[in-house]
């Protein structure tokens, strides 16, 4: 398709479906609130609608939400839920990232509302000696970071990148991060919080003293989350206490100016490696090492054109050496390339996991590019940069066109996700060859390690760059996603987190539908009015 | 049709029970719950029966109340709360379905105990997660359900660790597993595959958190993956001995942070003397020759990648950790070497329960907090004691860091002669009313048992009591499973 | 170029909200974390670079139309670029030029709020932004001899701006240039009275058609005074002759008073005699910084602006250009002179705030919120000062007669925090 033919208004210029709160329902909200903290215009509310949808053709944005609010306190999180609940309205809670509908959260019908948690941005306690951090849901990781790094801890980062909100991933979301291999799951950071109920009930979950998750037997909190969150299908958490970690990149020495920021002095005790091994077997026995081994403080499997898109500085930088042809004949099929960064907290124990990771190298065959850096001179600086503060998805995966598509996200054993990244792999080569995506190279899919790969194995993720002005390419990932349902399910491959609504769910058929089924009681139980809409969460069902 | 006939259609006439030794056995354990008989008890040998007992106690509105792990009991958990319940025991269900050293974890079926587990995992250069000391009766599955603290707070990510994809029965009735594929293939299917069953929760709800220290009061764990250790081949076990705690939490706050060190946990003289004496009688010498506290940190090299430089370079990391805080660090005190101490941990004992050993009975006060609250709550439990007339050498200190150190179980053990009336009224006072005050202070009940029932949910907010009956609604509707425990 | 031609950049956002806090590698404390201040103020998702290109891609799609909180919402920006580069540390999408062309494609429907028609109209008729006679805006020179470039021709023009004319706190300052340029025997002059907006302000409020035309008329009246150098002490008025002339096919050889101070510092032109023991912390104006990079051209006289967007026509990787395009990141602003004039200055101490050079925070006054909002522009720099503050610094320097102004009004009521203001050319002279 021609370059003139792409740029296209894909989307209808419809006037969008417009709900506008009662008079009652909109005196009610501003009575909490104030005027200057909620908006019923259609132009500010537009400035919320996320373009970034080309996978589900933009639907979230052909319905306007009627109002957008702005608490300030969890206080007036509970007020506002009851006023919900009485006008029979929705509500979609959000914090700082994507907030497409409906895959992460996002409108869905047009008597919801956006609750943009923006003024709760405080961080409330930093706990170094029990490590832990107490934060309200806008606080950013960039931002804990910022204050962690100081004193010689870290936090979590999910994929999205630092501008994530630590409390939205470890009480809603989910994601790989480049840390995930030391610094474990969201979810499973999760160490109590405050959460305000669709009915406007105010619930600390966990002990008081925000130490321990679990309610005093049953765990309240298992309701609330498993390895799936319910982005914001089910209640408001207003405070989260979040495990932190010791952080490895102290007595760095920077300077410059972005984007080309160069480091003076690397710190200590951290190395990145990126790593090329010559097939998926290779590489997925190198995995099994580093796991037997207890080493490893940053690991992600990525395709080569992500490593380039976050190790060049523009896409003119980046298109010319995708199109030079170098980076197939270095990194192209059949092998495969990891990211991989030691840490230690001493000069031996980093002595020490140099030797190891080195050997490990060796045995797997790898290379460590080090004759690259004359084609990516910053190299280390950006790979560092993924670790430190996770800059990598939006350089990685949306620079390339402003959006991406996401095909199911596996876990299980390394062993079966190396397989499955083969087998997409080979399915959407055929879309690139037909022009219908972008050329990546290779099988192109992400791959992180939870918790030392103790933790469901290699998490793989069926990530792809896309043109989200593109028509073709949007239809075409749309129908490489549902083409590649069957055989996934044909390889054994399921996504991790329970995805049964839509084709998917269809085809996984009864084994998948007994859980969900109990992902709607609990969704009945505690939000019957289904006030938190998402539907990707669940719906009540009829017949309870 | 008689409860007696209808239950052995379902289990099976030799996996059943009601003779009244039996039922006498299962009314009491060695806690101070009040003992009620149960009407009789059966002992499934695998899934579908579990399943059809559950279903049948839906149809029939009869409690039941799970037991995975052997007698003795002692928590309370296993005493039915309401006349005319089922016991379902599951300490038959025995198998371990598979060992994976790549995937470093085991499956194994509720029954199998500690003592089964560890020579099977040992031939495939794995050890399991332990608790302290467990009995040799110990169900696996039991503990990990239960929150027992493992010895490795390093490899503790979260409070569900050790346990990943789980197969269980619904106090409804229903069939969930959870881990990637929920059930959509066998077993063996999944293993051609080449999966693991290593996702421990694929759904926006954990399941297996909600079961979690509820007593077997929301579900039956059929089958659990587990997470186990690597089999180290080079161990060793270092003392960090010191008359007062709080030097020794300091040295465990750094090791935690930089997960230095396998094993990490403090024990007082009694307990280490009560772990390791091998007669009741020799517990008080040895543990008047002991430090008053010691902090334990295991060191280990793994079979792959320089085992001996790995020791090596904790050794001494964790050495000079000590130095910093004035603190030896050695590989014996009072003549109990770091072997000795790591066969008392890794080799469960057949004998008596080593709880058990001095004066025939104890009781356990254990709660949740953080590390630096754990003088504190020594000091506050030995005045309880001292207010009760209790003797203080005889409490034994366990605290545990859990949670990669961001928590710790902070447990004292009461030992005391059943048959001395007086003492066991002390003690019953201090595992109850003292158990109050400590609660007061903010000591953190997470596993409710029997009187801290109360005790947890009175701190706990009206809300969230409310929240959690709802959840026990929506999974045993029908409140078949263990009623009367926990909150609901 | 068109709002709707710039639909690509609005559908490219994803929404990572990178563009409300400083670029990511640059995070240090919380407090200090973010660089909008739209959003800071405003909350909304919306008042974010990147809520404004949403709202711009749904303005163009007809879903609303226009209403006053939404023009509120789009003149309570300060244009201060922060958004701009922010994103692009990690994306190549043109945020800036976006939020500029929705105000001028309001001013073009006639949608403008009463006070930013007031300032413009007095720049139609006054030839200002400040609502003031055009008589009085060569009075900051009286007594001063020099060059009258209506009348006489020299080789630099000193092109004072209109708030360093009108403002006459700001004179010492204006004269003090002065001063240091004959000093060091450049040959100057000055337009005075005759001296025109440079329009830049005008530009950033949505009023195109008022740069293009001032723009000519200053391009014409340099020429005919033979002046090849254009010096200002004004950031505001550099960024548009710098950047905005630029991009509309005009280069002019323009200096901040900054960069040819140090310039004679280093060619020994200017010494300092005397020591002045401050400790300061040095506030980087947006005007002076990450909007005074220039276009560059693909040739002569046509700047290499936002045109078609072909996509990569090998192997479909990324969005490119078919030849390369610069982009305009920030990096190349003024940020080393000023910092190297005051290291150069005996007795001042330099200590750095945390939002610096390309990620500097905003004073505040710029993009008509001066005059717009007065109350937002001040608040915006209370913020400023704190951050001084903390610092330890005695003063806060600027090169900028609108940050002057702004944060001297800020710390009128006494209330909140205070420091002490110096235009940098104020502690020059002080130590010369």
């Amino acid at each position: 398709m021609k370059s003139e033919e792409r740029v296209r208004d894909y989307l209808p210029v419809l006037k969008p479906k417009r709900n506008r709160l009662s008079r009652e329902a909109s005196d009610a909200l501003r009575a909490i609130l104030g005027p200057e903290n909620m908006t019923e215009d259609p132009g500010v509310i537009d400035g919320y609608h996320n373009y970034t949808t080309g996978q589900v053709l933009g639907v979230g944005t052909m319905i306007a939400p009627p109002a957008v609010v702005l608490p300030g306190s969890t206080e007036e999180v509970a007020a506002i839920m009851r006023v919900l609940q009485r006008h029979k309205l929705k509500c979609c809670p959000i914090t700082t990232n994507y907030g497409a509908p409906p895959l992460w959260g996002g409108i869905t019908t047009k008597d919801m509302i956006y609750m943009d948690l923006r003024r709760m941005n405080r961080i409330l306690t930093v706990d170094t000696k029990n490590q832990y951090v107490v934060v309200e849901p806008y606080v950013t990781a960039a931002q804990l970071n910022g204050e962690l790094h100081k004193v010689g801890f870290t936090n979590h980062c999910t994929g999205p990148g630092p501008t994530i909100a630590p409390l939205a991933t470890t009480t809603q979301g989910w994601g790989m991060g480049f840390d995930s291999i030391f610094m474990g799951w969201s979810g499973r950071n999760f160490l109590g919080g405050e959460w305000v109920s669709p009915k406007g009930e105010v619930i600390g979950i966990g002990a008081p003293g925000w130490f321990y998750p679990d309610s005093p037997g049953s765990a309240f909190y298992g309701a609330l989350r498993g390895g799936m969150g319910p982005l914001g299908g089910l209640g408001v958490f207003t405070k989260c206490s979040i495990k932190i970690y010791p952080w490895a990149g102290q007595g760095e020495v920077k300077s410059g100016d972005q984007p080309k920021i160069h480091i003076e002095r690397y710190p200590d005790h951290l190395k990145v490696y990126y790593l090329t091994f010559k097939s998926m077997d290779d590489m997925t026995e190198f995995m099994y090492m580093v796991n037997k081994a207890n080493i490893g403080y940053g690991l992600d499997k990525n395709p080569p054109v992500g490593a380039v898109f976050v190790m060049t500085n523009s896409n003119d930088e980046a298109y010319n050496i995708l199109a030079s042809g170098i980076v197939d004949e270095i990194f192209g099929p059949p092998k495969v390339n990891v990211a991989l960064a030691i840490g230690a907290f001493s000069d031996r124990e980093f002595q020490y996991q140099l030797k190891v990771i080195e050997e490990i190298i060796a045995l797997s065959h790898a290379s460590t590019n080090d004759e690259l850096r004359e084609v990516y001179p910053d190299m280390a600086e950006q790979m560092y940069y993924h670790l430190a503060w996770n800059t990598g998805t939006a350089q990685g995966v949306f620079k390339a066109a402003g959006t991406f598509y996401v095909g199911i996200s596996y876990m299980d054993t390394t062993d079966v996700c190396s397989d499955g990244s083969l087998l997409f792999g080979k399915l959407k080569k055929e879309y690139e060859d037909r022009g219908l995506l972008l050329q990546e190279g290779g099988e192109s899919n992400w791959a992180a390690y939870y918790e030392g790969g103790t933790l469901g194995g290699l998490h793989t993720e069926t990530i792809w760059q896309g043109d989200n002005s593109d028509l073709e390419q949007i239809l075409g990932a749309n129908d490489l996603f549902f083409k590649a349902c069957k055989p996934w399910l044909d390889r054994g491959l399921t996504p991790f987190w329970g995805m049964h609504v839509g084709h998917f769910g269809a085809l996984m058929g009864g084994a998948a539908s007994t859980a969900y089924d109990y992902r709607c009681r609990i969704k009945k139980a505690f939000d019957p009015k289904n006030v938190f809409g998402n539907i990707l969460y669940a719906l009540p069902r009829e017949d309870d | 049709m008689p409860i007696q006939d209808e239950l052995q259609k379902v289990v099976g006439k030799n996996h059943y029970r009601d003779d009244a030794e039996t039922l006498d056995r299962y009314a009491r354990d060695e806690s101070f719950v009040h003992p009620i008989r149960p009407a009789c008890v059966v002992y499934p040998q695998d899934a579908s029966v579990v399943s059809s007992t559950i279903k049948w106690a839906n149809e029939t509105k009869t409690p039941l109340v799970p037991v995975s792990s052997g007698a003795p009991h002692f928590r309370g958990d296993t005493v039915p709360s309401i006349g005319g319940a089922v016991v379902m025991d599951l300490s038959g269900m025995k198998k371990i379905i598979r060992v994976s050293y790549r995937e470093q974890l085991a499956l194994v079926e509720p029954g199998v105990t500690f003592a089964e587990l560890a020579p099977e995992l040992e031939k495939e250069g794995l050890r399991p997660h332990m608790p302290l000391a467990p009995r040799h009766t110990k169900s696996v599955i039991g503990s990990y359900l239960e929150k027992e603290p493992i010895l490795q707070p390093r490899h503790h990510w979260c409070p569900i660790d050790p346990l990943l994809t789980c197969q269980l029965i619904l106090g409804s009735g229903d069939l969930l597993q959870t881990g990637s594929s929920k059930g959509l293939w066998s077993l063996e299917e999944e293993w051609k595959q080449k999966k693991a069953q290593k996702w421990w929760a694929s759904e926006s709800y954990d399941i297996v958190k909600i079961s979690q220290a509820s007593q077997g009061s929301v579900s039956v764990l059929t089958w659990s993956a587990i997470k186990c250790a690597l089999l180290p081949k080079i161990h060793k076990i270092f003392f960090v001995p010191c008359a007062q705690i709080d030097p020794l939490v300091e040295v465990a706050y750094t090791l935690l942070r930089f997960r230095w060190g396998e094993e990490l946990f403090i024990v007082n003289n009694h307990t280490l003397a009560s772990l390791v004496a091998v007669k009741g009688e020799d517990i008080a010498t040895l543990r008047d020759s002991l430090p008053r506290y010691t902090l334990i940190v295991g060191v280990a090299g793994f079979p792959e990648f320089f085992p001996e430089e790995r020791v090596e370079t904790q050794t001494r990391d964790i050495r000079e950790v000590a130095d910093r805080h004035g603190l030896p660090m050695v590989s014996s005190v009072a003549g109990l070497s770091g072997d000795e101490m790591a066969k008392t941990l890794y080799t469960v004992s057949e004998g008596t329960y080593w709880k058990k050993k001095q004066k025939g009975a104890f009781q356990d006060v254990f709660f949740a907090t953080t590390l630096d609250y754990a003088s504190l709550f020594i000091d506050e439990m030995y005045a309880l004691a001292a207010n009760q007339g209790y003797p203080s050498q005889d409490i034994g200190v366990y605290v545990q860091p859990m949670v990669q150190g961001t928590s710790c179980h902070c447990e004292f053990h009461l030992p005391y002669a059943p048959e001395n009336q007086s003492e066991t009224l002390m003690v019953k006072r201090l595992v109850t009313e003292g158990a109050r005050q400590l609660a007061l202070k903010n000591a953190y009940f997470y596993r409710p048992y029997g009187a801290w029932k109360t005790i947890a949910y009175e701190r706990a907010s009206g809300e969230e009591f409310a929240a959690l009956k709802r959840i026990k609604e929506i999974f045993d509707p029908n409140d078949i499973l263990n009623p009367g425990k926990v909150c609901f | 170029m068109p709002l709707q031609d710039y639909k690509l950049d609005m559908m490219r956002c994803e929404k990572d909200s990178v563009c409300k806090f400083v670029p990511l590698m640059m995070h240090d404390t919380k407090k200090y974390s973010e660089i909008c201040p739209s959003i800071v103020r405003f909350n909304f998702h919306t008042y974010s670079g990147s809520g404004r290109l949403f709202h711009a891609l749904g303005f163009i799609r007809g879903r609303h139309d226009y209403s006053d909180e939404m023009l509120n919402m789009v003149y309570n920006c300060q244009m201060c670029g922060g958004c701009d580069i922010a994103c692009k540390a990690v994306r190549d999408i043109e945020v800036l030029e976006t939020l500029i062309e929705m105000r001028v494609r309001c001013v073009e429907d006639g949608e403008i709020p009463d006070r930013v028609a007031e300032v413009i109209d007095g720049l139609k008729k006054e030839n200002n932004m400040m609502i003031s006679p055009k008589a009085d805006r060569g009075k900051w020179a009286d007594g001063l001899k020099m060059k009258d470039l209506a009348a006489e021709r020299a080789e630099v023009c000193f092109h004072a701006g209109c708030r360093f004319s009108y403002d006459e706190s700001l004179w010492p300052t204006l004269r003090g240039a002065i001063e240091i340029l004959q000093r060091a025997g450049v040959d100057v002059g000055v337009f005075g009275q005759a001296e025109n907006c440079c329009a830049g302000r005008a530009y950033e409020m949505g009023f195109q058609g008022e740069l293009l035309t001032f723009m000519q008329s200053n391009l014409d009246a340099w020429k005919t005074a033979g002046a090849k150098i254009v010096v200002t002490p004004c950031s505001d008025c550099y960024a548009s002759l710098k950047a905005w002339y630029s991009r509309f096919g005009n280069t002019v050889q323009v200096y901040h008073i900054t960069e040819y101070v140090h310039k004679l510092i280093e060619e020994g032109k200017l010494t300092f005699s005397k020591t002045y023991p401050l400790r300061v912390t040095y506030h980087d104006p947006c005007h002076l910084g990450r909007l005074s990079e220039p276009y560059e051209y693909s040739a002569p006289g046509k700047p290499y602006i936002m045109d078609e967007r072909p996509l990569a026509s090998v192997k479909g990787i990324c969005c490119v250009y078919d030849e390369p395009k610069p982009w305009r990141r920030g990096a190349n602003g003024v940020y080393d002179q000023p910092r190297a004039i005051l290291r150069s200055i005996p007795g001042v101490s330099l200590t750095e705030m945390e939002r610096i050079r390309s990620y500097a925070w905003c004073c505040g006054a710029g993009g008509g919120v001066m005059q717009s909002n007065p109350d937002f522009a001040q608040s915006t720099a209370r913020l400023r000062i704190e951050e001084a503050i903390d610092t330890g610094a005695e003063a806060l320097v600027t090169a900028c007669g609108w940050c002057e102004r702004n944060f001297r009004d800020a710390m009128k009521s006494g209330d909140g925090p205070n420091i002490e203001v110096f235009d940098i050319l104020d502690l020059v002279l002080k130590a010369i």
